[in-house]
């Protein structure tokens, strides 16, 4: 199965033109699960991450593992490319954790401030994983061109609550609240697991 | 257990909680002021949670966190972060609502920890 490739998701005019599925690569899902592993150190949750770079053919690879910073809720990543690794960053990977203390809760979608980095550092591709699930969003020229950080972070925690006032679960309240975020901001949305997302905004 | 009525955040509050950035800027403090101010009230609202977490008193714990979170305000905030404690916060608020006080503490404990960090405050 061969992975997508930065040409299949750089500069889409609108969500519908995007991939119905993302293919990722098996080095690229070895790195993933790797840090997914390693994101409950001593039992303790702790985001862990790194950043998307394409080579000069589109190859998507994982690079700048570890980032900046982290902690249990939050993710810092390196933008800047090395030497040895891709020449171009296009996205981000981070990793949703929640340890005993949290319930050991997964398939925990995006937070707001998720997209308001990926807005607003230019970036076209953002990868997450909590537990077994993937989940993706890919930018097109329908999405702003920045977003305010702070509301944005605000505004999409806020508006999960309605869903759980209703009886729905918090992992899957945050899943369907972004398939919502994703149509206000003109991403393509994905879910899945393993080497293949699928798109499910729009669906 | 559920949270007694009057310990339990009104809306406008929560909101302060939650972000506390651009939401009800009545209630917040101005962006851009220095982490420095809030030293003091966030530390003795971090130690009297402890302390309440340690004899088992979670609605106290919870007020104090809360009152932790709503005084560090939009300080913590660094917009080259990809930062999910928002929603921590929306998944700690919706176990308080279902009477795990308990964990909605903890995560709240950890929560105001982490952007205290962010803040500069040990």
């Amino acid at each position: 199965m061969a992975s997508t490739r930065l040409d299949e998701i750089e500069g889409l005019a609108t969500p519908a033109g995007a991939p119905r599925t993302l293919r990722l690569s098996a080095a690229n899902v070895r790195a993933f699960q790797s840090l997914w592993r390693q994101s409950f150190p001593g039992g303790h949750s702790r985001e862990r991450g790194g950043t998307l770079f394409a080579d000069s053919e589109g190859r998507i690879g994982l690079g700048n593992i570890a980032g900046i910073a982290s902690d249990s809720n939050s993710f810092k990543p390196d933008l800047a490319p090395k030497p040895g690794g891709g020449t171009r960053a296009i996205g981000t990977f981070h990793t949703h954790p929640y340890d005993a203390t949290e319930n050991w809760v997964t398939g925990v979608s995006f937070s707001g401030a998720d997209i308001a980095y990926m807005i607003n550092k230019g970036l076209i591709l953002n990868l997450l994983q909590s537990g077994p699930r993937l989940f993706a969003f890919v930018r097109t020229r329908l999405s702003p061109r920045q977003l305010p950080y702070a509301e944005t972070h605000a505004k999409h925690a806020l508006e999960i609550t309605p869903y759980l006032m209703r009886g729905i679960t918090y992992p899957q309240a945050s899943r369907m609240h972004m398939q919502a975020a994703a149509a206000m901001y003109g991403l393509a949305y994905y879910q899945g697991s393993g080497r293949a997302l699928t798109r499910v905004h729009p669906a | 257990m559920r949270l007694p009525a009057s310990t339990r955040p009104s809306r406008l509050a929560w909101l302060a909680v939650l972000v506390g950035a651009g939401v009800s800027a009545s209630i917040l403090p101005p962006p851009g002021r220095s982490c420095r101010l809030v030293v003091p009230a966030v530390t003795a609202a971090r130690t009297a949670a402890a302390n309440a977490l340690k004899r088992g008193d979670y609605p106290a714990a919870i007020r104090q966190l809360d009152h932790g979170l709503r005084t560090i305000g939009d300080r913590y905030i660094d917009q080259d972060a990809m930062d999910d404690s928002a929603m921590k916060l929306v998944f700690a608020q919706d176990e308080q609502r279902k009477g795990r006080l308990q964990r909605a503490a903890v995560i709240k404990q950890r929560v105001l920890a982490a952007r205290a960090a962010m803040c500069g405050i040990g």
